[in-house]
């Protein structure tokens, strides 16, 4: 890694401080200014009554009878210190309750980002190649209606044909294995559809430039331009989208984790959003804006790797 | 990585996906052993209720769900009180209760239950739960064998049945920590005993050494699913015995009984609504009977809710002969209207007085299905008497209800959770009720529920409670409009699993599993 690198990767890094800084806070007061606190919801859910004494202790023991900055510098102060709080809803250490969903989310992305790999960049060849011809309307097709399907119509559809009817795989995970094919599946499904059609078209303008054409008067294979250039330049593309679709699926991916009874971070944020529970949605914000900055700037990293022309930090760059 | 490269792992990927979905999985189940496996949207951290320890907020009701636990009361199927830990029990004053404790119970820790037990057990209670302190009102417990004498601050009728609510299930203090071990497990008198805890599942084994006798099913996985559709598939797909929580729209997916079973029971969580008092047309009770009657409550449980709610009269599922309500009769409400000076002046198709129309701001939320759905009907039924309904239904009900801005308010809730009368009225409907939001006011149930608050013969209670429901209804303080069923649904193989109207007993040493 050369100097310039080094910096810019520095720099990347300081400005996480001030983007956690923003966007806690804005979290912070959208959760503070919300209806309802994490007390006030529990109880009230419950359909049970309590007197206000019982809601007062309870405020206090949590500390949200404290002013909004309070509030807010307390937690930041903890954070410092490596203590991400303790939820309000489980009474349960904040840190670890996370990490403990880290897994299984790490686990079903990696899955997900395989197979959408192994479908989308092969379709996406073999349509951008056979431009115009029945099989790119097909795949074209095809991806249309996968990038149509909502995730939770997917899942459904695939819960009901694969385990309820066939019986081939677990609707929920009972330690048999086999749980995480169809998560990933419903997953891979839209994303690769998407994929397709974006690998199909940075195939279809390399394989229009010159020095494509150029390459193929000189003799050189067809294959061998496909595999050795077209592919190696239409790859910055494909990274950095799959950049993207890491962090918002590291970030968790909640209808389809509650469907399938997946406990990773995305379920464990719409449940904590729900009940107000602020300290653990701070973490998950914290998580999620953390990985974005980080897998941005892996992409760009690699990028640049890929193609020596990319210049960090600079305009143009992908 | 290579381009060689990159096609064998893609292979290696597909070929790993591949083998784990060969089989269809199961937890691991030893030949001969029956295993009972229950997906419930009821459990975990949102409901208050993960974990076994009955001394934080509602993990009690879990741990007597699941067999863990066991009160020194139990309410019948008709929410009457029953000896459970405790063989009998006696006011020996106004504020001192007397309980004999049942021979031969055990925890599963292997400690003997005795008043000593239960003594400590109690005291923990009242030292750290939120609600128990108010409730129980305790001032000391004294332990001596078998019994325990249990000393209010002030008379205390309904202490027995605040026994039953399951944060008195009795475990072993001197088990864990303060009777919680780092597993977050408890040692209880129960039918089953835990061996995993965890946020979205209880596993169990049975107690060897039960007092009711050995419990026939050998295992039991309780697991938290709150998709309704997941919870549909599993139990279609036979990888779960039975399931609660079922969205009514799926009930019907189980209506073969050569397969299924669906055991049901009318809770005592009421679905209801009160009336702002601030609001002039409805200080009129013409105007609050004329809403009543407008309600088809039938119409609601049996197309909206699919049959799967019971029409209310009163505030009580288990006492509904006792008490009458205003029912569906859009003639006499349309005639109560006008005799209260609300007519159709302008031909617009609803009522109006001085030129105002009557127009009802109806504020409810959506965090319970039926809230809703109740909604949508009223405003149709009240519509064709000539009636306005503004729906506002919001998660920040609470807001709304701060600031005034209701006329009317739908909401559910547990009306006696612990069989007994007094609460719903001593929280919704008296001058000091926290929940009396809409100011309602009445003379006669002031006076009623200072009666009931000194009456200790459970039969005296019940019938106190049934004029006072009687007198709300009469001022048409309050409208009803059904009670929740709960279902259970499963195979034809399971029996002993039944519906109770508490929702407190899911699990007990009756439940059997068949090959």
């Amino acid at each position: 890694m050369n100097r310039s690198a080094g910096s810019y990767i520095v720099r990347r890094l300081l400005q996480l401080i001030p983007l956690l800084l923003g966007v806690t806070l804005l979290t912070f007061a959208m959760l503070r200014f919300a209806a309802g606190d994490a007390v006030e919801l529990l109880y009230e859910n419950l359909g049970t009554s309590v007197s206000q004494a019982v809601l007062d202790a309870k405020r206090a023991e949590l500390g949200l009878d404290q002013p909004f900055f309070v509030q807010y510098g307390r937690w930041l102060w903890d954070l410092l210190h490596g203590d991400l709080g303790t939820s309000c809803v489980s009474g349960v250490p904040v840190l670890p309750t996370l990490l403990s969903k880290v897994p299984a989310t790490l686990l079903l992305t990696g899955a997900s980002l395989g197979l959408t790999i192994l479908i989308s960049v092969p379709l996406g060849i073999v349509s951008a190649v056979f431009h115009g011809r029945w099989i790119d309307y097909l795949i074209r097709a095809v991806s249309f209606v996968g990038n149509s399907l909502p995730n939770f119509f997917a899942a459904l559809l695939l819960l009901l044909i694969f385990a309820v009817k066939l019986r081939w795989l677990p609707v929920i995970d009972l330690g048999g294995g086999g749980s995480l094919v169809l998560p990933s599946v419903t997953l891979a499904l839209a994303m690769s559809s998407r994929y397709t059609r974006q690998i199909r078209a940075a195939v279809l303008e390399e394989l229009e430039q010159d020095y494509v054409t150029g390459a193929l008067a000189r003799g050189v294979g067809r294959k061998t331009v496909l595999f050795s250039n077209v592919l190696r330049a239409a790859m910055g593309t494909i990274v950095t989208l799959l950049a993207m679709s890491a962090g918002s699926l590291l970030g968790g991916t909640a209808i389809v984790e509650s469907i399938f009874l997946w406990d990773g971070v995305g379920k464990l944020a719409v449940d904590s959003i729900a009940m107000r529970d602020a300290p653990v949605v701070l973490a998950y914000v914290l998580w999620t804006a953390i990985l974005y900055v980080l897998l941005n700037l892996a992409a760009d990293l690699l990028c640049r790797r890929l193609d020596p022309r990319v210049r960090l930090g600079e305009e143009g760059q992908p | 990585m290579k381009r060689s490269n990159l096609i064998p792992a893609a292979l290696l990927l597909a070929l790993t996906l591949t083998a784990c979905g060969s089989t269809a999985g199961t937890t691991e189940q030893t030949a001969g052993e029956t295993v009972f496996r229950y997906g419930t949207v009821a459990y975990g951290p949102e409901m208050a209720n993960a974990g076994l320890n009955p001394h934080e907020a509602y993990s009690g009701w879990s741990a007597v769900r699941y067999g863990v636990g066991e009160t020194l009361f139990h309410l019948s199927e008709t929410m009457e009180l029953e000896p459970w830990l405790a063989e009998s029990w006696e006011w020996v004053d106004d504020t001192t209760l007397s309980i004999t404790l049942r021979d031969g119970v055990t925890f599963s820790s292997g400690r003997a239950l005795d008043g000593q037990a239960v003594k400590e057990c109690l005291d923990h209670l009242v030292a750290v739960h939120d609600r128990a302190p108010g409730d129980l009102n305790i001032a000391a417990i004294e332990a001596d064998g078998q019994t325990v004498t249990i000393t209010c601050n002030a008379p205390n009728p309904a202490l027995p049945n605040y026994l039953s609510d399951p944060y008195g299930a009795i475990i072993d203090m001197d088990y864990g920590t303060d009777g919680v071990d780092e597993t977050r497990n408890v040692a209880g008198t129960g039918p089953f005993v835990a061996y995993e805890v965890a946020d979205d599942h209880i596993y169990l084994n049975k107690n060897e050494t039960y007092w009711g006798g050995v419990p026939q099913v050998d295992r039991v996985e309780v697991r938290s699913i709150t998709d309704g559709d997941t919870l549909t598939m599993a139990l279609q797909a036979g990888q779960l015995d039975a399931v609660q929580g079922l969205p009514y729209a799926s009930l019907q997916l189980f209506a073969d009984e050569s397969q299924y079973i669906i055991s049901s029971a009318d809770t005592s969580r009421v679905f209801f609504g009160a009336y702002n008092y601030e609001t002039e047309a409805l200080q009129d009770i013409r105007v609050r009977q004329a809403i009543a009657m407008a309600i088809d409550k039938d119409s609601f449980t049996e197309v909206l809710l699919h049959g799967n709610g019971t029409p209310a009269v009163g505030p009580f599922s288990f006492d509904t002969d006792g008490v009458t309500a205003p029912t569906y009769d859009p003639e006499t409400a349309r005639s109560l209207l006008a005799e209260a000076g609300w007519t159709d002046s302008d031909g617009d198709g609803h009522v109006d007085q001085d030129g105002q129309p009557l127009t009802i701001r109806w504020l409810t939320y959506p965090g319970r299905q039926e809230l809703p759905l109740l909604a949508e009907a009223a405003q149709a039924t009240l519509q064709e008497v000539g009636i306005q309904v503004e729906i506002n239904s919001t998660a920040n009900h609470l807001g709304v209800l701060e600031s005034g801005d209701w006329d009317v308010y739908v909401s559910a809730f547990v009306a006696a959770p612990t069989g007994d009368p007094a609460y719903f009225f001593t929280t919704h409907c008296l001058d000091s009720s926290a929940k009396n939001r809409g100011g309602y006011h009445s003379d006669k149930l002031e006076a009623q529920a200072a009666q009931l608050a000194g009456t200790f013969d459970p039969a005296e209670r019940a019938d106190l409670g049934t004029q006072m429901s009687q007198t709300i209804l009469d001022d048409c303080g309050y409208f009803f409009a059904s009670y929740l069923r709960m279902n259970f649904v499963m195979n034809n193989r399971v029996t002993g699993f039944t519906a109770h109207p508490s929702d407190y007993y899911e699990i007990t040493a009756q439940l059997s599993v068949g090959q």
